[in-house]
């Protein structure tokens, strides 16, 4: 019977001490899936202050400055080429992560939209984007953007830069 | 029965409920400061930034305009941001109201609105043109 009694509580104090280093160790393991993002926050946050850089509705002279957000859209034509103060600009705000430049607007019914720098994005690439405001009337006169009927004025532009490490 | 094993017995369950209690509280202070880092991470305060830039300055460069003028282009606007937000699974919206003096808008409100799965946000600005928004 002491025996008995000498084992029960020898097991129950084991079970006890094991409850507790598996509690201790279980809990402090936690992992949140979602902290993969951890790694991406730094590039992310640059892709997002690139755009709020270049966002810069001020006009010289009546126009836009070149190397603004505003100043490229309003710049471009058919092809999409944006002007190079721009990319220049962009180039350096952004290195030396790669990046690829991407550019939507409401028509119609739907959403159409472009690669203005068309580059391939590897699998772990992130991105921002950024909203502007453009009248019609401050689009050059080549602008797809200026005689089209079925896109409204003034045009909401959406800029998305996705940045990758190379 | 052997009192001193006992005793033994009951001073490591004690010992061991303190424990077990220290790492339970201990476990819950990680989870509570890594969900806090990640809900500033996640809360989009660059859309709503966004979202006060074009209602600062987007509808500002309407200001001029009559009233029906200024209302027609502010709903253009509000429109495609809808449009644009919807796309990625977002409501986010710039609704401007009471603009005013009808021959040339001076002032106007605007409403913002951010809405996605984790965040719900609104705020209503008074902007008046050479003044910006408050």
């Amino acid at each position: 019977m002491k025996a008995q009694a000498f084992t029960l509580e020898g097991v129950m104090a084991s079970l006890l001490l094991l409850i507790v280093v598996y509690t201790f160790f279980q809990s402090s393991l936690v992992i949140s899936p979602m902290w993969s993002e951890l790694s991406d926050a730094q590039l992310r946050l640059l892709a997002q202050d690139t755009l709020k850089i270049l966002d810069n509705p001020d006009k010289v002279d009546g126009n836009y400055i070149n190397a603004t957000l505003q100043g490229m859209i309003s710049q471009l034509n058919s092809s999409f080429e944006p002007n190079p103060e721009f990319l220049y600009a962009l180039d350096r705000v952004t290195f030396p992560a790669d990046y690829r430049l991407e550019l939507y607007w409401v028509e119609g019914g739907g959403i159409n939209g472009t690669a203005i720098v068309d580059n391939d994005p590897t699998p772990e690439a992130v991105g921002g984007s950024r909203f502007v405001v453009i009248e019609k009337d401050d689009l050059s006169s080549d602008s797809p953007f200026k005689n089209n009927p079925e896109i409204s004025d003034p045009v909401v532009f959406e800029v998305r830069l996705i940045l990758w490490r190379p | 029965m052997n009192e001193k094993g006992q005793m033994l017995i009951i001073f490591s369950l004690i010992v061991a409920t303190i424990l077990a209690a220290l790492s339970v509280l201990h476990a819950q202070n990680i989870l509570a400061g890594m969900q806090t880092s990640r809900t500033l991470m996640v809360f989009p305060k660059d859309e709503i930034r966004n979202l006060k830039t074009i209602a600062e300055e987007g509808l500002m460069q309407f200001c001029g305009l009559s009233v029906d003028q200024f209302y027609e282009r502010a709903d253009n606007v509000s429109k495609q941001v809808r449009r644009l937000y919807s796309q990625r699974g977002v409501y986010g919206d710039v609704v401007a109201y009471f603009a005013t003096p009808s021959g040339g808008v001076e002032c106007y409100n605007v409403k913002l609105v951010y809405i996605s799965g984790e965040v719900k946000y609104e705020e209503n600005l008074q902007c008046c043109e050479g003044r910006g928004c408050v």
